[in-house]
């Protein structure tokens, strides 16, 4: 049970670099970018290409890195200078990222035993735990720099954006590509991790992204203290241990898939339909002492 | 300040109709002045304000700002010196940052983003004094997310930081048309202030015709991409251009 938590975590922390990626474009652009599917395969295999080649592995974790920016870029491309829709865009940048991820590598599953990577000398869990801390500091400090808000206030008010003088268009291609950018090195993470780079890996990330994204987002959901980004890697790490007990108490992993999707409606619908609930106003409705915080009488008062 | 000459612009209904809102379509505004635009509905007001911010391109014609032709420079570089207020209460602030963080992006406008730190304790006190010298109490509320402002808050800080880099040219869009009536007087009053103090060139569309004549100095009216009329606010008075209305309504029941 202890070793199931510990992968849990470990996985999730990775998984959270990729949540942090699509929570970019999902929670600040308030565009669902289906290029993750495409880039989180591409970040698996560009370090594998890289390894094989005989870079060592922190370059080739780099190059997964710069390599999501460019699918970020590519999409960009498609939705802001060709018009296509953002969502199609992504549709379109996955699908040749399919090929191009076969192409790399001439084959569609890679082992990655017999090299070195980053887990190689280290301690999983520190090491993750330390990369996704490094990346949640570094994307704080830079959604507080002036760029940073600029890209939050692209997704709330292109408007905003067009009247201080800016493009907006700018800030969108440079969301995506932060965004893909990260799936990729939490691709390249994962397949390290795991030993093996598959073509498959990719298949429905975004829901996973999008699941923990949504289960971070409803952890303590009024705190302004805990930030997007902690929201994400808990998120994840919370997706990766339900799936993990799931998986322990008998379930399928095949079944795991649908597990998912229904976690992101479930989610979503309570989201949506919350204030209609009125889950909070009930308790106000039962009443009494119990919930009331000062329970002098108002005489004495 | 700003001259519009011979400006044209047309919209593809479909294929074979065309809709001309204007056609060798003239314009003057002076410097230092508050032009009020009035009319009904349908007769060219925000396409015209659409046309001098540059959210919509002419077919023709040239807009001079200060003697300078902009007509083809993009809504972004245009806005640096033409800052715009809209109709709607949530189209000039992002909802989802505070009140000094909005500011501090108004504060920006024109300059070029870096990766500093947008927020600066010095600049705080500043926005502190700008809010209190507003005076509607929205500096309480400076850490408050706009979403959680009423929307006569809202439309004062979009005016705030519409104002804040001193503009050349001030587009008010109809901007208390979505407030109650209180608020709607506040807002006026303030935006009264705010052009005089800081000297600002202002044309308004307004549909509230008492409004209209009361905070502008000259009031145009337009009717079907036409200037129909074009006085000085004092001259006029409130029946005059209500008798006008009346007339034009008339015209068009009996075309």
């Amino acid at each position: 049970m202890i070793n199931l938590f510990k992968t849990s975590i470990e996985q999730g922390l990775i998984f959270g670099v990729l949540a942090m990626g699509v929570m970019i474009t999902y929670k600040i652009l308030d565009t669902a970018d289906l290029t993750v599917e495409g880039s989180f395969s591409l970040g698996a295999f560009t370090f594998a290409k890289f390894v094989i080649l005989g870079l060592n592995p922190y370059l080739s974790t780099f190059l997964s890195f710069t390599f999501g920016i460019l699918a970020g870029g590519i999409t960009s491309f498609l939705y802001l200078k060709l018009k296509i829709k953002p969502l199609l865009s992504g549709i379109l940048t996955m699908t040749m990222l399919y090929s191009i991820n076969l192409r790399l590598n001439g084959k569609a599953n890679i082992a990655l035993f017999n090299q070195q990577t980053l887990f190689t000398d280290a301690s999983p869990i520190f090491l993750t735990l330390a990369i996704a801390l490094i990346i949640k500091i570094l994307l704080d400090l830079f959604l507080k720099t002036e760029i940073g808000y600029l890209l939050i206030a692209t997704g709330d008010n292109e408007n905003l954006v067009k009247s201080l003088g800016k493009n907006s268009d700018l800030f969108k291609a440079l969301g995506l590509m932060l965004s893909n950018g990260l799936v990729a090195l939490s691709g390249s993470l994962m397949a390290q991790y795991q030993g093996f780079a598959d073509i498959t890996m990719g298949n429905a990330i975004i829901v996973t992204a999008l699941a923990s994204v949504i289960i971070g987002d409803s952890i303590r959901k009024n705190s302004s203290f805990l930030k997007l980004t902690t929201r994400s890697i808990l998120g994840a790490c919370a997706y990766k241990i339900i799936g993990g007990i799931a998986i322990d108490l008998g379930l399928n992993p095949t079944d795991l898939r649908a597990i998912s999707a229904i976690i992101v409606i479930l989610f979503i619908s309570y989201n949506n339909f919350e204030s209609k609930l009125n889950i909070k106003n009930l308790k106000s409705k039962i009443g009494g002492a119990k919930y009331v915080g000062n329970k002098k009488v108002a005489k004495e008062l | 300040m700003l001259e519009i000459r011979k400006l044209r612009k047309s919209f593809n209904l479909d294929r074979d109709n065309i809709l001309v809102v204007f056609d060798e379509f003239n314009l003057n505004l002076k410097a230092n002045t508050t032009t009020a635009l009035i009319g009904p509905n349908g007769c060219g007001k925000t396409t015209l304000l659409n046309l001098i911010s540059g959210n919509l391109k002419s077919d023709n014609g040239t807009i001079l700002l200060n003697g300078i032709d902009i007509t083809n420079e993009a809504e972004e570089k245009r806005s640096i010196q033409i800052s715009r207020v809209h109709q709607d209460p949530s189209k000039s602030v992002s909802l989802n940052l505070t009140v000094l963080e909005n500011l501090a992006l108004a504060d920006k406008k024109g300059e070029s983003f870096n990766l500093y730190r947008l927020i600066r304790k010095q600049n705080r006190d500043r926005y502190m004094d700008l809010l209190k010298s507003f005076n509607i109490g929205l500096e309480n509320k400076i850490n408050e997310k706009v979403k959680y402002l009423s929307g006569g808050q809202r439309q004062s800080l979009s005016l705030i930081m519409a104002s804040m880099k001193n503009p050349n040219i001030l587009l008010l869009d109809e901007h208390t048309a979505a407030l109650d009536p209180k608020a709607s007087v506040v807002v006026l009053e303030k935006t009264k202030e705010l052009i005089k103090k800081n000297k600002i060139t202002t044309l308004m569309v307004s549909h509230n015709i008492k409004d209209a004549l009361r905070y502008s100095d000259r009031i145009i009216m337009l009717d079907s991409g036409n200037i129909v009329f074009d006085r000085p606010s004092i001259s006029i008075k409130e029946s005059e251009i209500l008798d006008i209305y009346k007339e034009k309504l008339q015209e068009k029941f009996a075309s």
